[in-house]
């Protein structure tokens, strides 16, 4: 632990990169996964039916292409979710490469890998913990925003916001921890596998 | 001169060993720099191509037509004057009657599976000549356009048509129904146009026929009433009941005509149509009116997009400013005994910005390439291996989102010149150099 402390204390710059990071990509997942459960909903909702049966009576814009726009919007937001983890995975790797002597230094000291594991899951566990209420803070800033619009605000009575919000901003910092970890292991693994005198080089 | 051409050169040269010398960071800022844009540049392009695909309908001709009720009384002065006054017009390009879409039974449509298929007609306008795939662009009395392609209807579902073009020459049995009496009335049309109803975005049950036909169809369904329904009306109204009264009050039980007017594209519909309403003083009233809530859903979704493509854009130069910063960290060393070797600093410094240059131009330049190369690619598909599906969406480079993505890579280049200057002045060299020697 008081490596962790020391580390986050000496490297201050770092972890603020990394707190606003993680805060950015904890907030995208959440916005992200509200929107595609809100759009869920909303689309079985009688009101959504009615103006969509209205409008093919009198417009021809939106007919036939419900289906289609939708899948598109469902693709941009794949592509979103995915650079949200390479993103996170990138730049916990480009932290770790600057660990890599202080953990060659504690494999030598006899520190077993397991515990080594726990430490990097921790210094990462950190950041993400401390970046949810921001994420949380921020999607609310985000949702003020949006509440500009009408639909919006139906949005949200229908679908409720502030816990939702607060369990998708936890759900999303365990995932990505989740994520980080596995990806924390592959690469201790690999280094390890290439020796420990070009880790402590 | 001879001494800058030298310092250039060892600039890049300076650079590219550099490069070189760190393929797998350099690998890092690369793929960081691609993914970052080619997901921004494929964001905005899906959603620009969203907002054009839902406005298409202002650049078709059915979705650039107004109209103004014509009294009924003195509906073919009111045509006279309109045509008159704007011949000289150049916003306008068509003015005819304009009959909105009546419901008529087409009763030999056994190409969709069924007999008695419910359709539309409507007045055919000139613009609509340019969406023609078949037959021809005259369209005479006793002729009609129907569309190629006749999905969801019949037999059919929204994703399978039947090919209006096996209908050319054929005749057409229509039935249409007066909307007062129980009095049917046939009439048949020969197909000798088929129009791309996917292009023109107009729906699949759409008939286009010529003005004449369009107006006896309009009259017999909602102006002509019958005599005995006439005498009815009068009767209930308190009026005379004699053939006198019944002549008396005839045009004035008629329904509306409507006069419809078509305006060319690149002018404005809301500018031509206070012209219309100041010249006749009848307000206009456009064909297709778009349903507002729906409008303001797909606003919020374009809301939500751009700031999620904001937070993206902000990560990624976080993750560029920490990876320069680090980057030159690790060069200390290096850039210390390369000074004891006689580089100066400043070239140093540049050879490590040019370095960055190259990376960032060569992943932007790339992921521009990409992305240009994704979205022909998609649309060549959408557009001729499946031509039915164009109806969805056209895929669009935002070109917009291209210069943003140029702007932010100058900016990442300045935030890196910033980055190395900082750090820069932070460098012992004699520190580095006994460091080293140790």
């Amino acid at each position: 632990m008081n490596w962790i402390i020391n580390h986050k204390k000496y490297k201050s710059f770092y972890f603020v990169c990394n707190l606003l990071v993680s805060t950015a990509e904890i907030m995208v997942l959440s916005i992200c996964v509200f929107f595609a459960y809100s759009t869920v909903v909303i689309q079985n909702r009688d009101w959504y039916q009615n103006a969509v049966d209205m409008e093919t009576e009198t417009d021809l814009l939106f007919r036939e292409k419900m289906n289609n726009i939708f899948g598109v919007l469902w693709m941009a937001v794949l592509f979103v979710l995915l650079f949200c983890i390479i993103a996170v995975c990138m730049f916990r790797k480009m932290q770790l490469e600057d660990m890599i002597r202080i953990l060659g230094i504690y494999i030598i000291a006899g520190y077993s890998q397991k515990k080594i594991k726990k430490m990097l899951l921790f210094d990462i566990g950190i950041d993400f913990l401390l970046s949810i209420p921001f994420s949380f803070f921020l999607t609310n800033q985000v949702i003020i925003f949006l509440s500009k619009g009408e639909v919006f605000r139906v949005m949200i009575a229908i679908v409720g916001s502030q816990g939702l919000f607060l369990r998708l901003n936890i759900i999303n910092a365990i995932i990505l921890l989740i994520v980080i970890s596995i990806y924390n292991q592959k690469w201790l693994k690999r280094k390890i596998e290439m020796g420990l005198a070009s880790m402590i080089r | 001169m001879s001494g800058k051409i030298n310092s250039i050169r060892i600039v890049f040269s300076l650079a590219k060993l550099d490069g070189f010398g760190r393929k797998k960071l350099t690998r890092v800022l690369f793929l960081m720099t691609i993914f970052s844009v080619l997901i921004f540049l494929l964001v905005n392009s899906l959603i620009s191509s969203l907002i054009i695909s839902m406005e298409d309908i202002i650049h078709k001709p059915y979705g650039r037509m107004v109209n103004i009720i014509a009294g009924a009384d003195s509906y073919n002065e009111t045509m006279e004057y309109c045509k008159e006054i704007f011949s000289e017009e150049a916003g306008i390009g068509e003015v005819f009657w304009h009959i909105f879409e009546i419901d008529v039974e087409w009763e030999n449509s056994d190409i969709l599976g069924i007999q008695g298929q419910r359709m539309k007609v409507t007045t055919k306008i000139q613009a609509m000549d340019r969406y023609l795939v078949d037959g021809t662009e005259e369209l005479g009395e006793g002729e009609i356009w129907i569309p190629k392609y006749l999905y969801g209807l019949g037999n059919y579902n929204h994703y399978t048509y039947a090919d209006g073009a096996e209908l050319l020459g054929k005749e057409i049995l229509l039935t249409v129904k007066n909307n007062y009496v129980e009095e049917n009335k046939e009439y048949v049309f020969r197909v000798t146009g088929v129009y791309d109803n996917v292009k023109a975005s107009t729906e699949n049950s759409l008939f286009c026929l010529s003005e004449r036909d369009a107006l006896d169809i309009y009259e017999f369904k909602t102006c002509y009433q019958n005599e005995t329904y006439i005498r009815t009306i009068l009767k209930e109204a308190g009026l005379d009941e004699s053939w006198e009264g019944y002549q008396m009050n005839y045009e004035s039980l008629r329904q509306p005509h409507y006069i419809g007017f078509y305006i060319k594209e690149k002018y404005s519909v809301s500018d031509i149509s206070a012209k219309i309403e100041e010249a006749t003083g009848e307000s206009c009233f456009p064909f297709y009116e778009r349903d507002e809530t729906l409008i303001q859903y797909y606003q919020f979704i374009i809301d939500l997009s751009n700031i999620i493509v904001f937070i993206l854009g902000v990560t990624t130069v976080i993750v560029l400013v920490v990876f320069v910063i680090r980057d030159l960290r690790t060069r200390y060393n290096q850039i210390a005994i390369r000074y004891a070797y006689g580089y100066s600093i400043s070239l140093q410094v540049i050879a490590f910005i040019v370095e960055k240059i190259q990376v960032l131009a060569k992943a932007a330049t790339t992921a521009i390439v990409i992305t240009i190369v994704m979205i022909a690619a998609g649309n060549y598909i959408i557009q001729n291996i499946m031509p039915f599906y164009r109806r969805g969406i056209v895929l669009h480079l935002d070109w917009k989102a291209v210069e943003v993505v140029l702007t932010g890579i100058l900016a990442g280049v300045l935030i890196c010149v910033g980055c190395c200057i900082n750090g820069i002045r932070k460098l012992n060299i004699v520190e580095t150099l006994k460091r080293e020697e140790r």
